[in-house]
């Protein structure tokens, strides 16, 4: 692609990811994708097999994906702690339509013998 | 690729990838809120590394892991 990812403030891309989540639950495409990358402030391909410049200040890319929408936030290694803090705070909000807890082999045998 | 099929080994093993090759590698989580189903990924497109679970509790393991991930990431 030859056009510059745009990247959002963190805390757009906070709330756009979480309703990516909410809509996933009740409509359009069900599964939302989020990426996390090393990012060295490049903007334009470099060869291949280069690695990041010495003194570089590295940050990270999330990248979150909903169907065709897609949303980027470049994260700066002093947001870090804040971002990552919120972040969990959504995916512990949003992910909960897992199972509480695997049963072991014996719960089942239990289970299976009083029915 | 086939998933790993215990969190403490897939832990592991991207922990091991990351500090191997910290500037190629990408870390991918996938929800599915209808199936209930979390499927993660790291690769650095050489090695492929994949957990897929449905349960809640490995939420909180995700939490420490991406946090241990991001970490590193901003500190290389």
């Amino acid at each position: 692609m030859s056009t510059v990812e745009q990247h959002i403030p963190n805390d757009q891309f906070l709330q756009k990811l979480t309703a990516f989540y909410r809509d996933s639950k009740i409509r359009g495409p069900r599964s939302v994708y989020v990426t996390m990358k090393p990012y060295d402030g490049r903007t334009k391909a470099v060869p291949k097999g280069s690695t990041f410049k010495e003194g570089d200040e590295v940050s990270c890319i999330f990248r979150a994906k909903w169907g065709s929408k897609k949303i980027a936030t470049e994260v700066k290694a002093k947001e870090v702690n804040k971002f990552h803090t919120q972040y969990s705070a959504i995916i512990i909000a949003q992910m909960v339509n897992l199972e509480k807890r695997k049963k072991t082999d014996e719960e089942k045998k239990k289970t299976a013998t009083k029915a | 690729m086939t998933y790993f099929t215990s969190w403490d080994e897939f832990a592991k093993a991207a922990e091991r990838l990351h500090s191997a090759n910290p500037e190629k590698c990408r870390f991918v989580t996938k929800y599915n809120h209808t199936k209930g189903q979390l499927v993660l990924k790291l690769t650095d497109d050489i090695v492929c590394l994949q957990y897929s679970t449905n349960q809640l509790q490995d939420v909180k393991k995700l939490e420490k892991l991406s946090s241990t991930l991001l970490r590193s990431i901003v500190t290389q």
